[in-house]
């Protein structure tokens, strides 16, 4: 029977990992930071009217722009992974979703980006259209909307980890089966993965201390550990 | 090079950094102590590797940075008290609004009451 590794034991997995190979992965978030910045003020900006037109094209170019950010994603987890296992990452692993089987990267993220736009949806449709604009319960409102759909879509995050890895591990091309196999992967170790994130609220509290300039080192190892977790939950499956 | 020797660096830039902070308190305090001290924490965590223990060194640039930021936050926690201090006396209230409106051009009414309108609610 296979024991998983504890919290601290991948942790220090992915510390491991990163020596030597900080700067690449500092660069590899940026760049995905820089990109999910860039397209995430897109759709605001470019549907400026508070109609139902105006709220259609929202979701659209919201939508678009998640599917975009999440195939970026794939590239930034398969740099991780490789210095995980000790493998030489090359320049075009952060576009390598973009690169050959293009549809099925596409049918994956959208599958994601969904759920992700039905979480925020509440918040938008608040901010669209419930008037009274600087109201104070008008804006609580729209907050508690939008923590909890940050919250919906971080538990959807712990509930399909590891569908990333899974895309570029197999060549699955259905989407709901790889999202499936994640579900099962996760499966017994949900409360282990949502204490191994909460082990990381310390350093992001510090990263906010900062002003956000030591957030490119924290989630650089916020990365490698989960790179380290998947490993482990594949580990753990080739054991069983 | 191995990644041991990695680490040595990143523990090395922790301690230089934890150093810059406390330095930076004194020369351009609030924000540069902040950053400085947090990176010089996250690099001393980091330089542990696989080891459950920091090296001497990294211990060295937390607790130089702790330091940094503890006095930083002193600091600005003294100069909180000091204006609201001023804010109760009318005198030294119009001393501060004439020292800043010399330095800057604007008075500090006219910053809060601008800080006020942005405030989302």
């Amino acid at each position: 029977m296979y024991s998983h590794r504890s919290i601290r034991q991948l942790k220090a997995d992915a510390r491991n990992a990163l020596p030597g190979r900080l700067s690449g992965a500092v660069s590899c978030v940026l760049l995905y930071t820089l990109a999910s910045l860039s397209l995430g003020r897109l759709p605001a900006d470019l549907a400026p009217s508070r109609t139902v037109p105006g709220l259609l094209l929202y979701c659209l170019l919201t939508y678009a722009a998640e599917i975009l950010l999440r195939m970026v994603a794939i590239g930034m987890h398969l740099r991780f992974l490789k210095y995980r296992f000790d493998l030489p990452a090359a320049r075009g692993d952060l576009g390598v979703a973009f690169r050959g089987d293009v549809d099925r990267a596409v049918r994956l993220c959208g599958l994601r980006a969904l759920f992700s736009l039905a979480c925020m949806l509440p918040s938008v449709l608040c901010a669209w259209f419930l008037p009274g604009e600087g109201d104070t319960s008008r804006a609580l409102l729209y907050y508690l909307l939008f923590f909890a759909g940050i919250l919906g879509r971080f538990l959807f995050s712990v509930l399909y980890f590891g569908a990333d890895q899974l895309f570029l591990e197999f060549q699955e091309p259905s989407a709901l089966r790889l999202l499936r196999t994640a579900r099962h992967l996760t499966r017994g170790s949900r409360i282990r993965l949502l204490l191994f994130y909460l082990s990381y609220v310390p350093l992001h509290l510090l990263g906010l201390l900062s002003l956000g300039a030591a957030e490119p080192w924290i989630l650089s190892y916020v990365h490698a550990g989960e790179a380290a977790f998947y490993a482990d939950l594949m580990e753990a499956r080739k054991k069983s | 090079m191995d990644k041991t020797y990695h680490r040595i660096q990143q523990a090395r830039l922790a301690v230089y950094l934890g150093t810059a902070s406390i330095i930076f308190t004194f020369f351009m305090p609030v924000i540069m102590p902040y950053v400085l001290g947090s990176v010089a924490i996250v690099f001393a965590i980091l330089s542990k590797g696989p080891e459950d223990r920091m090296s001497s060194r990294a211990c060295k640039a937390c607790v130089l940075a702790s330091v940094g930021l503890a006095l930083n936050t002193a600091m600005i926690l003294i100069s909180v008290k000091t204006m609201a201090d001023a804010a109760a006396d009318p005198v030294r209230w119009k001393q501060l609004n004439d020292m800043v409106y010399r330095m800057n051009g604007y008075t500090l009414d006219e910053v809060l009451s601008q800080l006020r309108s942005s405030l989302p609610f």
